[in-house]
Parts: structure tokens; sequence; C-alpha cells
């Protein structure tokens, strides 16, 4: 029987290895640690036991509406909202497809061209947005300093004076009056009245919002006019 | 006429007499005011296919042409106020826009008065000062304000109200409409479409063919051209002139409802109708080729005549 090779040194050198005890202690902790497990068992069998439960919808709502009403929550909302938005020109999406090549390539470099392509986009948009069209100037603006002798009291808006109550009870008294009613243009002053009533109203508006001068002054003064004639002309008919 | 009639009419005018005069409280103060006049320009770009729409209120717009392809917006905003302070805040409420969508080019002025916020204390006017290309269609709407517009050859549309506008030597597509807006036309050429409403029309040197409605105002042709092609004229409550050195070198289908007809005596005119609610007359001239000049009114009358200096009474 043929003998192992350096059989002897090995069997030495094992021999020879220094001797390792483990401290007393150890074998302590290993006692307790199995003795709670063993008292937690109970436990962990009852919280596996527990059934499942998710929460309601109208949680999440009630959270989400708590923090749209904190303070932080509308500042972010007002933020967002003030958010511009950019739609970027056919061209860029052109630009963007033409760049990305091939479609297996496109798919290995996806998320990194995504990004640029977003980026690409966003800054071509802001681009868009903002530069003036070809061929097309930006707004000039400039301030001029003047004085003028124009009748201040055409200043403001105070409109010309309320209707008076004498003109609309010839009007109602016309309106109701039976002989006026036989009248054949009975209602063609009535429409004519209302016209230029509308159109004194239009003229009144337009001087509260731009002050008066004299254009809208001979304006409503025509008007004025023409509304006289009709009065009397119903008091002729009634 | 009872005395309840007689007292509402004593009530009626003296109190309109009251609203009728504006003017009375607008005695001259000789105080100085401060105008500030705010100056925008914008340049575009002009190719053929394009078109200028303007909207104007309380504008004064002036459309001129040039030559050049390109179209020229210089806007002035003014505020006139006794206080530099308040004309200053006062002219930055008139806004204005001018962009190009596709093939139109807006261009529109407003005041911007924020909910609950007073109205300009200022007088506030807006001016326009606008060079197109000679055949650039133009879009003019105006509401209390006044245009005057020269030289356009292709189209021009109106639509004004309380707007007085002008026009000299436009030609082809013309369509306006104006209601308490008077339109004086010079030189006019083309396809022309004129409704008014409460507004005087007069033209002069017309040429092509006129189709124009009329209510509560008067027309007044002061002469035409031998480019005129056809006159129709419907109106009501209104008045209507012809003046032409050559009356007699036109055809006419005139009819006044409740109005009358007035021609010189040589033109020998064919009575159709002739009663007191209806007049009817036509004519037709000696040459192969005339211009027809239909004219048709009821409540007003008609008005034929060689010589607008030897005219009517009253004209």
């Amino acid at each position: 029987m043929k003998q192992e090779i350096n059989k002897p040194t090995l069997d030495r050198a094992v021999a020879q290895l220094p001797g390792y005890s483990p401290p007393d202690s150890l074998w302590g902790n290993v006692e307790q640690t199995l003795a709670r497990q063993k008292e937690e068992q109970p436990l962990r069998q009852a919280l596996a036991a527990l059934p499942k439960y998710e929460p309601g919808a109208e949680n999440w709502d009630a959270i989400a509406e708590r923090l749209g009403q904190s303070p932080q929550g509308i500042a972010f909302r007002t933020a967002l909202s003030g958010l511009p938005v950019y739609t970027p020109p056919e061209s860029a999406w052109e630009d963007i497809e033409q760049r990305l090549g091939p479609t297996g390539k496109r798919r290995r470099l996806w998320p990194k061209i995504l990004q640029a392509a977003a980026a690409t986009a966003a800054l071509l948009a802001a681009l868009w947005a903002v530069w003036p069209a070809t061929g097309e100037s930006g707004l000039k603006v400039a301030y001029e300093y003047g004085a003028s002798a124009l009748d201040p009291s055409l200043m403001g808006s105070s409109p010309p004076a309320a209707e008076a109550e004498g003109v609309q009870a010839v009007v109602v008294a016309f309106r109701e009056d039976p002989v006026a009613q036989r009248h054949p243009e009975y209602q063609r002053t009535l429409q004519e009245w209302k016209e230029l009533s509308a159109a004194h109203e239009e003229i009144k508006s337009i001087m509260a919002r731009y002050g008066q001068d004299p254009a809208l002054i001979r304006q409503i003064g025509e008007i004025e006019r023409e509304r006289a004639g009709l009065i009397q002309k119903m008091v002729r008919e009634i | 006429m009872n005395a309840h009639a007689a007292t509402l009419l004593l009530i009626g005018l003296s109190t309109a007499l009251t609203v009728l005069s504006p003017g009375a409280k607008l005695a001259a103060q000789g105080q100085d005011l401060h105008v500030i006049t705010k100056k925008l320009e914008k340049r575009f770009a002009y190719q053929s296919g394009y078109e200028v729409n303007i909207e104007g209120e309380k504008a004064d717009v002036s459309i001129m042409t040039w030559d050049r392809d390109e179209i020229l917006f210089e806007v002035q905003f003014v505020a006139r106020h006794p206080d530099k302070a308040v004309a200053e805040a006062d002219v930055e409420k008139m806004k204005y826009v001018a962009d190009r969508v596709r093939n139109k080019i807006y261009v529109r002025n407003y005041l911007s008065i924020a909910e609950g916020e007073a109205p300009p204390a200022s007088n506030m006017q807006a001016k326009y000062q606008v060079k197109v290309p000679k055949d650039c269609p133009v879009y003019l709407k105006n509401y209390f304000g006044a245009a005057q517009v020269a030289n356009l050859e292709k189209r021009f549309r109106y639509q004004g109200e309380f707007s007085p506008l002008g026009l000299e030597n436009v030609s082809g597509e013309i369509d306006m409409d104006s209601r308490f807006g008077d339109i004086q036309g010079r030189q006019l050429d083309g396809q022309i479409q004129i409704s008014t409403r409460r507004s005087d029309l007069v033209l002069e040197e017309i040429q092509g063919r006129y189709n124009i409605q009329a209510e509560y105002g008067e027309i007044r042709i002061l002469s035409a051209s031998s480019g005129l092609l056809d006159l129709n004229i419907q109106a009501e409550k209104s008045n209507v002139y012809l003046f032409d050195r050559k009356l007699l070198e036109n055809a006419y289908a005139l009819t006044a409802a409740h109005g009358r007809i007035i021609f010189p005596s040589d033109l020998r005119m064919e009575f159709l109708k002739n009663t007191e609610a209806l007049k009817q007359v036509s004519f037709q001239p000696q040459q192969e080729y005339y211009p027809n000049i239909t004219i048709s009114v009821s409540f007003g009358d008609i008005y034929l005549e060689k010589d607008k200096n030897s005219g009517h009474k009253g004209f």
C-alpha cells in the first residue's frame, strides 16, 4: 500500500496548531437568544395572521387637500401654474428624429437621447417663443413729453347728465297713447328712439373710459339733436 | 293737441335742451395739460398673400402705401391730464397687440382696466400710422376713431362704428360697413360694396361697380368718371344726390317710395309710375355701352343734376 505523500509532515503541523476555546459567555448568549426566539414565537405568528389592510382613497384625498391648503402647498401650486407652457415647433421634432438615427441605436441610447431631446426641445421652444419671426422687428418703445392748452374741462370721465325725467315722460306717453299707436310711423318712431338712445349710452360709455374730447361731444350733440327731433315728433302725435 | 300734450311738449323740449347741450359746461379754461405720448414701432416683412387686420378703439388710423415689401406700424398712445403723474400712469393702461399668425398680421389697441379699478382720468387717444405695399389687403375695424386710407390696390374691408372714414385712390375689392360714421371717398375703382346706417356717404370720381345700401343718411355722388360701370343704390330714410356732367350717357331705373325724383328737363325720362306714394322712371341713352344706374329710395328723394355747383337749393 502506497503511503500518502507528506502525511507525517501534515500530521505534525496539525498537532502544532494552537488550541481555541470559546469564552463561556458565548454559550450564555446563545441560550438567551434561543430563549427570546421561543418567547417571541407566538407574537410572530399573531403578526403573520393579521389581515392585510389598504387605506381608502378618501384618506389620500384628505391628505392631499390638507397639503394643498398649507402655505407650502399654495406656494407650490402658484409657482406651478405660473410656469410658462411651450409647444416646440414641428421642425424641432424632425430635427430630433434625424439625430436619433436608426431604431436599434435609438433603443440602446434611449435614456440619454431622451434627456438630450427634452433639453433641445425646451431650448428651441424658448428661443421660438421669444425670438421675433423672420423679418419681424422687435417692438420699439419711446416716450415723448409735452404740454398743450386744451380745455381741461374735457378731461375726466364725467359723462353727460342723466336722462331727464321729462324726456322719458314724453316717450312713455307716446308709447301708451292710443292716438299715436294708430299713426303709420308709430313703430318706426319707437325703434328710432331705441337706436338713438342706445347710441347715446355707447358714447357715454366711451367717454367714461377715454375721457371727453371734441369729436365725442360733437357726436353726442348730433345724437341728441336727432333725439330732440323725435321727442318733438312724439309730442305732436300724442 | 290737448293740454296734457302741451305740458309734455314744454317739459320735453326744456329737458331735451338741457340734455342736448353737453358743450355748455365746456367753457374754455386756459390751464396747461401734460401730454404724454408713448410711441411704438413694429415692422413685418411682407409676402404676397399676407393681410393686415387692424382693430382700433378710439384710434385715428392712417393707412398709406409705399414701395417696400414691408409693413410698418407706428402707433402712439396719448394721455392728457393736468397732473403729469396721472397722465404717465394712464398712458400705460393702453395696451397694444401686433402679431403675425400665419398670413394675417393682427394689430389691436385696447384699454386695460382691472376689475374694480377706476378708468383713466386722462383724455386718452391712439394714433396709427400704417404703411403697406399697394397690393397688401387691409381689413380695418374702428370703434370711436377716424381713418384715412389711400392708394390700396387689392382689397380693403372696413367695419366702423362712430368713426368717420376717408378714402383716396383706393381700388380693387372694397367692402365697407359703417354705423354712425360718415364715409368720404374719392377715386374709388373696382367692386365696391358699401353699407351704411346713420352715416352720410360722399363719393367723387367714381369708377367700377357700386352696390350701396344706406339707411338714415345722405348719399352724394359728386362726379362719375368714364370708368363707371354700374351704380346700384338702395336707400331708406335717405336722400340720394347724383351729379354727373355726362348725365345723358347713363341708363337709369329710379324708384322713390314716399319721395320725389328730380332731374334736368333734357333728360327724357319715361314715367312708369307717378303716384303720391310711388314714383318710377327709366331712361336709356343712345350709345351702345353705358353705365346702369339703379336707385331705389323709400322715404327720401332722388336728385339728378349735371353740375354740383348749380344744384338744387338746399344741396
